[in-house]
């Protein structure tokens, strides 16, 4: 490894809505380095990413390539400094064949104007060959493993003269054999003197590879330094190491009769043998880095997903959901982790959202009592005190509020058993606490309740007890006085023997 | 609480562009029509549209109610010539009809309606088909049969007793025809069932967010069927009337219906996106379509401008949902 430097970025801020999202994050990479960039969901690793490719404007500090001040305006701008992100989900013309993939937007043209797929063909088949890959420039891209696709762009990457190759999880989806390939190409990119910056939530894989680290937490640039000779342990209290105030108000209650029971449940590629039961009173923490599974099995305990085995029980019934509408029957509601995407109808009103999963209860002799719809929303809205009227339409208000106005829809409908995926993620200070006492409150009141959530203090404060995974794997059940950050990152971030520090 | 709950100026006044521009345009051509043409604005010739655009009226508010949930149907069309004649052949004095009660006629019409509906609504719910790709394919096997049953001939010959509702009025001085009332009845009965019956609200959701609906534990599927039924047998109510009126049921009969069935809808608001829109919207499009018709035949314009004024209106509308779009 020589020193050259060739990228620094320094004292990056980033705010979102008022969101200090980076603060003063510095980050420095040599040619034929492999940097590992590491940190907890959240800690804001792909903002500093996509800052670094122009995707996004830091809102300070200033990126140095190659020795001159540069500002991207856009990914056009920085792959032109030879910097290209492999993310983890391929940008691809899956319609398309490899070598037009490769040359999208920069098609080789004949004299006459025209493509010059010949010229094409011979480049891409050169390049893939000096790769050692075996993949045809005329496949299509549909045709392709995942683990070929990956291979394509960062062949797409090469031919774009890529010095610094960004590299996103991209073992997430591997398999081991296809793992080792990768390693074999992050070698090779490495030794022709290409730097890459290597995000990855695991500790294995980090150490295998990578000669430099730079650990991210809540925003903020904690460390950076050679790999060789830091301890796993101590990589791990960098990420997780912060005092947890005492924002979280889950009393405790005493869990009662089980209400949820989940034996063996599976789904190819997903997750596999998921155990674990939710008790009246209780709220039970999902806990796991991003693709660890935990969206998908509650998903599928919906009736979103179809499970390929396993048993779900309520209250010792066994039930099969086909549909939300099965799930909902049989007493569980979720309030989804995406808002926008399917929590809520933003054209519609408050009210009409409120009321969506228990219409029902405003209807008498065949139809809709204005009267008593009005006198449940205006309940949940007061009682969850949402800033917004009857009858604004939701696209209008506030993250926060739109939030409490999807619990309030599962509140109406009084379920046995709510699940909630990130029920608190970009929200403000405020109303998250309030969020948080809510759900201790239904605790106490018999509801039992199944979180997934990213954020280690919300599992920590919030969880009675903690259900651990890793790449679909369930690592560990801990109960609340046993768990602690560190515990918690090391198995999530697949470490069978965990060291208590 | 403040400013929680109002609209920026700036937005609310798009907004009310969306909700009350079709209205001001639609008052203008009635001024407009109404000076060029004297005969325009007189009790009898106000009747004589509202008589005109009763059946596709009908079908206007069944589709208008598909767009909402952010579905089609192509087929409406050859549903009118498949209804009409279905109805026809049951009370049909002539060789091929059976000579039964007006009634019977009335009942298989927009039983005939409701099962192509049926039809269509199972296969895009249950097979998952864009609807725009089902019913253009039923659109052709509904003119196909209307074709097969008829065998390419129309049907006529209708006793007094089945014409009686498309012609006839409650009043001997023709004030109020029985079509009107039956168009009025429609409106009032799909306004409530769009607001006040949760079928309606589902229908709203999905066309919102059918993720969001479907995560809220709204069975989308069963909606999406009880949908194209309940707009089959408004297509079907729609045919049975016209067959009713024209004392005859082609096999090319409502063909281009679809069409400006879909455009009424558009006209009056519904968006072309899903979710937003309202039956009163549904029937103002309608009516406007009916009224620009109507102007032009008295004004003497020649069929071939029609078009043109009626494509045109249609962009402008479109133009008008754009902005509404753009700033949810």
């Amino acid at each position: 490894m020589n020193n050259d430097v060739v990228l620094e970025m320094r004292h990056i801020a980033m705010k979102f809505d008022g969101v200090q999202v980076l603060d003063d994050v510095n980050l420095t990479l040599r040619s034929g380095e492999v940097q590992a960039l590491v940190g907890e969901n959240g800690a804001g690793k792909s903002t500093l990413m996509k800052i670094l490719i122009g995707m996004y404007q830091p809102t300070a500090g200033e990126i140095e390539c190659k020795g001159n001040t540069v500002r991207f305006r856009n990914i056009k701008d920085s792959q032109e400094h030879g910097i290209s992100m492999i993310f983890q989900e391929f940008n691809q013309v899956k319609h398309l064949t490899v070598m037009e993939n490769i040359y999208l937007g920069r098609e080789p043209l004949t004299k006459a104007g025209l493509m010059d797929y010949k010229a094409m063909f011979k480049q891409s088949k050169q390049l893939l060959e000096s790769m050692g890959v075996e993949i045809s420039p005329n496949m299509y891209v549909r045709e392709l493993t995942v683990a070929k696709q990956q291979l394509v762009e960062i062949a797409k990457a090469l031919s774009n003269k890529a010095e610094i190759i960004i590299m996103d999880e991209p073992t997430s989806a591997l398999s081991n054999k296809e793992i080792e390939h990768l390693m074999n190409m992050i070698g090779m990119l490495k030794r022709a003197g290409k730097s890459i910056i290597f995000i990855s939530h695991k500790l294995e894989e980090i150490y295998r590879i990578c000669d430099y680290v730079t650990v991210l937490r809540d925003g903020k640039h904690i460390y950076s330094g050679l790999l060789n000779g830091l301890d796993e342990k101590d990589l791990i209290k960098m990420m997780v190491d912060r005092e947890i105030t005492e924002m979280y108000p889950k009393e405790k209650v005493n869990a009662k009769d089980i209400v949820l029971e989940v034996k063996g449940l599976a789904r190819n590629h997903e997750f596999q043998n998921i155990n674990f039961e939710v008790r009246e009173g209780e709220i039970l923490g999902l806990a796991g880095l991003m693709g660890a599974g935990r969206t998908e099995v509650i998903e599928t305990i919906m009736g979103i997903r179809k499970a390929d085995s396993g048993e779900i029980f309520i209250r010792g019934k066994r039930i099969r959901n086909r549909l939300a509408a099965d799930a909902i029957k049989n007493g569980i509601l979720m309030a989804p982790e995406d808002r926008k995407k399917n929590g809520l109808v933003l054209k519609l009103t408050v009210k009409d959202n409120l009321l969506m999963s228990a219409l029902r209860k405003c209807v008498k002799a065949g139809y809709i009592r204005h009267n008593l719809e009005k006198q449940y929303a205006e309940y949940y809205i007061k009682e969850l005190n949402i800033r917004g009227t009857l009858n604004q339409i939701c696209s209008t208000l506030s993250g926060g509020n739109q939030q409490k106005i999807v619990l309030g829809r599962v509140l109406n409908a009084d379920p046995d058993l709510i699940i909630l995926d990130e029920p608190t993620r970009g929200i403000d200070v405020k109303t998250k606490s309030e969020i948080h006492k809510l759900m201790s409150d239904l605790a106490k009141r018999g509801k039992a309740i199944l979180m997934v959530s990213s954020e280690m203090g919300e599992i920590l404060g919030m969880s009675d007890r903690i259900v651990v995974l890793h790449e679909g794997e369930q690592m560990i059940t801990l109960k609340r006085e046993e768990a602690d950050a560190n515990i918690i990152m090391q198995y999530a971030m697949g470490k069978k023997e965990v060291l208590v520090v | 609480m403040g400013k929680i709950g109002k609209w920026p100026k700036k937005e609310r006044a798009m907004r009310n562009i969306g909700n009350y521009g079709i209205i001001i345009v639609f008052l203008i051509i009635v001024v407009l029509l109404s000076i060029a043409a004297p005969t325009f604005m007189t009790y009898s010739n106000i009747i004589t549209i509202l008589r005109q655009v009763s059946c596709i009226g009908i079908a206007t508010i069944g589709v208008g109610i598909l767009i909402i949930m952010n579905c089609i149907d192509l087929s409406i069309g050859s549903m009118f010539a498949l209804s009409g004649i279905t109805a026809g052949l049951m009370v049909s004095t002539g060789k091929e009809g059976l000579a039964l009660p007006a009634i019977i006629g009335i009942i298989v019409g927009i039983a005939t309606g409701v099962v192509v509906g049926l039809f269509n609504g199972i296969i895009i719910a249950k097979g998952k088909i864009p609807p725009f790709i089902v019913t253009m394919g039923s659109m052709s096997i509904t003119r196909g049969l209307a074709l097969i049953l008829a065998h390419g001939m129309p049907v006529g010959s209708f006793p007094d007793s089945f014409t009686y509702l498309g012609t006839a009025s409650i009043d001997s001085n023709n004030l109020v025809p029985w079509s009107v009332l039956i168009f009025l009845s429609v409106i009032l009965l799909m306004d409530f069932l769009m607001k006040r019956r949760p079928l309606g609200r589902y229908i709203y959701a999905i066309g919102g967010n059918e993720e969001a609906a479907m995560a809220a534990g709204i069975d989308t599927a069963r909606i999406k069927i009880k949908a194209y039924l309940l707009e089959g047998g408004l297509v079907g109510i729609g045919a049975t009337l016209l067959a009713s009126r024209l004392k005859s049921a082609a096999p090319a009969l409502g063909s281009g219906y679809e069409l400006d069935a879909i455009a009424g809808a558009i006209i009056g608001g519904v968006s072309f996106l899903g979710g937003i829109g309202n039956v009163w919207g549904m029937v103002l499009g309608a009516v406007m379509i009916g009224v620009i018709n109507n102007g032009m035949d008295l004004l003497g314009v020649q069929a071939f401008y029609k078009q043109i004024v009626k494509g045109t209106i249609i962009i402008i509308a479109v133009l008008v949902d754009r902005k509404r779009a753009g700033r949810a």
